[in-house]
């Protein structure tokens, strides 16, 4: 790590967290707004685990998910539009001791940062990545992003989006070395803290795409969805998200899926992206996926007396 | 000719659509968008209209693509094919869409783009601030900036005149300040599309997709690139002449002529001067007209036209005075205001050139500000680093 070890191995006294230690400004985002369920969803998530506040970074790009980091009290970094991704990449490339959270909206991920998505699943760096979809471009006021669907009246297609939508989780299943995908609501809180705290024990990049309720400019896309859970398809099994049999019972449809099988997890993507049975859950895992810091961190344990004899090792081969 | 009560973003939307009806007979008007606040509204009424020709066919088209950086490409492909070709961004979208906006002006196409003036983040701030489009300087394009809505509306269409007159072929930035105008009312006289069509005629690009194949950037050796270079600053050269040209041939459309490069305001006798850009300048006239009833001889300037820029008007302008207030709505951190530092050498032997940066991130720049700082102007035996100003909040 060229010198850094010591900004990330600092000792710290041990101390109990509570939920208020995790909480920034106060969210400015609309009454109503799926992203206060995601937010209090990451906070107890960090609660439970304990996770230090000053370990833990939360990037965003631009957009309205993207204001998460001010509403966090961990380090945060709202950065450009697109960006998010590259940005955690580089945190995460020196301090892999940190927790990264990302915040990237279905504009910033998928439609400007769409080039960086493909190559930090590549990457596999081990963080957990939300997709607020809210199938909008929210903080510019209505305009027709990636995800909207066909048909959606906005102020740039005034007259209805005419292109199919772009699916993030069939796109992410066909990315390579991609490792988890999932994907959950924003209004079944349970389900919603139960999906991001599994992506929270990934080790490699998590991906989960939360289907976020925009009550203000697309409150029509996911009311159906969410008044007619027989529309959701609840994905469960040893290796699934594990929720309370009480909270399963509001899914109509449950079907097992083995989350290492991405065949199924692509046929499940697929059916979903077409409005019928969409998949919550985890679709796919594989945690034997190389992560970038696998590589980056080979050496970190050599003491500078083997570096040396390594050294003179080589420089002897040159020796007449 | 009728009077509507526009936004500058509607008013920009409104000038590009006209100018683009106007080349419907040619190949037509197009461009890529992509949404940024403060110019949102202009490419969303842009997508409201319908380029829909008599015969059923599609005379224009409007792409929706991903990024700011798709939008100049877009342009760019469109403009290469003998499309009049329109697009708006600003601030940090303006700083993603560089590679493409140089692109355009080495491609030599006629390509016109509306900015709004906003600061570049982070910190995230959507106000008025000339750094973004001056961020563009060297890039090979012209830049205008306006003052009021009306102007807005006349330098899109003045700009296609000029940028596609063949002494030219640059592509134009038309300028205007976040808020101030972008988002203000004001009523503005909308042409009618004949006297648009008289204005404007036909895109006819030399270079375009035609029936002879030939691939287009390639790989200059170091010569061919001094060639290109060449014609490209013998082209920004030719510009002024042009330019008068199209004053006239405006006048003679619309009936009012656009200001000249430079606008200069109560300048006969002036000794004193404030030089400025943008909506400021409305400002500045104020307290000079509050000076000149105090009997002082002052007077000010306007740039309009930044690229190229109007070293021999401002000589000319500049030969009377005795001391010079530049105000720059922007920071080239290390040098200071980007306008002082151009205007630099057009100013007599012995005249006082001071800059004053003030404004920066939108700050409401207002009378008792100007009267500040020309009171120290005023008071000075020498000049000094870059004053930084604040106003208040």
């Amino acid at each position: 790590m060229f010198g850094l070890k010591s900004d990330w191995s600092l000792e710290l006294p041990e101390r109990y967290f509570t939920l208020e230690d995790y909480e920034g400004g106060v969210a400015r985002w609309c009454p109503g707004c799926g992203d206060l369920a995601v937010l209090t969803a990451v906070q107890k998530i960090l609660r439970d685990e304990q996770q230090p506040p000053e370990k833990t970074v939360c990037v965003s790009g631009i957009g309205c998910s993207s204001r998460f980091p001010h509403y966090m009290h961990t380090y945060g970094f709202h950065g450009l539009h697109g960006r998010a991704l590259p940005v955690a990449c580089g945190v995460k490339s020196r301090r892999p001791d940190l927790d990264v959270w990302v915040a990237t909206g279905d504009g910033d991920c998928c439609s400007i940062g769409a080039g960086h998505w493909i190559h930090a699943t590549r990457y596999n760096m081990d963080m957990v990545v939300m997709l607020f979809d809210n199938a909008v471009y929210g903080l510019t006021k209505k305009q027709t992003s990636p995800t909207s669907p066909r048909g959606l009246k906005t102020n740039t297609h005034p007259m209805g989006s005419w292109l199919p939508p772009l699916d993030p989780l069939c796109a992410m299943l066909g990315f390579t070395n991609v490792s988890f995908v999932a994907q959950t609501v924003d209004w079944n809180p349970v389900h919603l803290h139960a999906t991001l705290r599994e992506a929270h024990k990934h080790r490699g990049m998590s991906f989960v795409r939360i289907l976020q309720r925009c009550p203000t400019y697309t409150a029509a896309v996911f009311e159906e969805l969410q008044r007619d859970p027989s529309r959701l398809l609840l994905l469960k099994g040893d290796d699934n998200v594990a929720v309370d049999p009480a909270v399963m019972k509001i899914f109509p449809n449950q079907a097992e899926h083995d989350p290492s099988d991405i065949g199924a997890a692509r046929a499940l993507a697929e059916t979903g992206s077409q409005g019928e049975k969409v998949p919550v859950g985890i679709l796919f895992r594989d945690a034997s996926r190389p992560c970038y810091e696998d590589f980056t961190m080979q050496g970190l344990g050599i003491s500078a007396e083997d570096k040396l004899a390594g050294l003179k090792r080589e420089l002897d081969k040159f020796a007449v | 000719m009728t009077a509507e009560f526009l936004s500058a973003n509607h008013a920009a939307a409104t000038a590009a659509a006209l100018a683009g009806r106007a080349n419907a007979s040619a190949r037509g008007f197009g461009g890529g968008v992509y949404p940024i606040t403060p110019q949102s509204e202009c490419i969303e009424l842009l997508c409201k209209m319908d380029f829909t020709g008599p015969d059923g066919r599609s005379r224009g088209e409007i792409v929706r693509v991903e990024s700011e950086h798709s939008a100049m490409a877009v342009c760019i492909g469109m403009a290469q094919a003998g499309v009049r070709t329109f697009t708006a961004s600003s601030s940090n979208g303006l700083a993603y869409m560089t590679e493409n906006v140089f692109a355009a002006a080495m491609y030599r196409l006629p390509i016109v783009m509306m900015a709004v003036n906003r600061t570049l983040g982070p910190p995230w701030n959507i106000w008025v601030d000339h750094g973004d489009t001056l961020m563009l300087r060297d890039s090979g394009w012209m830049q205008f900036y306006c003052e009021d809505n009306q102007e807005v509306l006349d330098t899109i269409l003045f700009t296609y005149r000029l940028a596609e007159d063949r002494r030219v072929l640059l592509p134009a930035l038309v300028c205007q300040d976040a808020f101030v105008l972008s988002h203000t009312m004001m009523m503005t006289e909308v042409p009618e599309l004949e006297q648009v069509e008289r204005f404007l005629p036909l895109l006819d690009l030399p270079h375009r997709l035609t029936h002879e194949p030939v691939t287009v950037g390639g790989m200059d050796f170091p010569h061919e690139t001094e060639i290109h270079r060449h014609q490209h600053a013998a082209a920004m050269a030719a510009v002024p002449a042009v330019y008068r040209e199209c004053q006239d041939a405006f006048e003679e459309c619309f009936g009012r002529r656009p200001a000249d490069a430079v606008e200069p305001y109560r300048m006969d006798d002036a000794d004193t001067v404030i030089v400025s850009m943008g909506t400021m300048a409305s400002t500045v006239r104020a307290v000079i007209d509050a000076a000149r009833e105090r009997g002082e001889k002052v007077g000010a300037l306007r740039v309009r036209m930044f690229r190229p820029f109007p070293d021999a008007e401002l000589t000319d302008l500049l030969a009377g005075a005795k001391r010079v207030a530049v105000l720059d709505r922007d920071i080239s951190l290390g040098k200071g205001g980007v306008l002082w530092s151009e205007l630099r050498g057009a100013e007599p032997r012995d005249c006082l050139v001071q800059n004053y940066v003030i404004g920066l991130g939108g700050g409401d720049v207002r009378p008792h500000d100007i009267q500040n700082l020309l009171d120290d102007l005023r008071g000075r035996d020498e000049v000094s680093a870059p004053r930084l100003m604040e106003v208040a909040p």
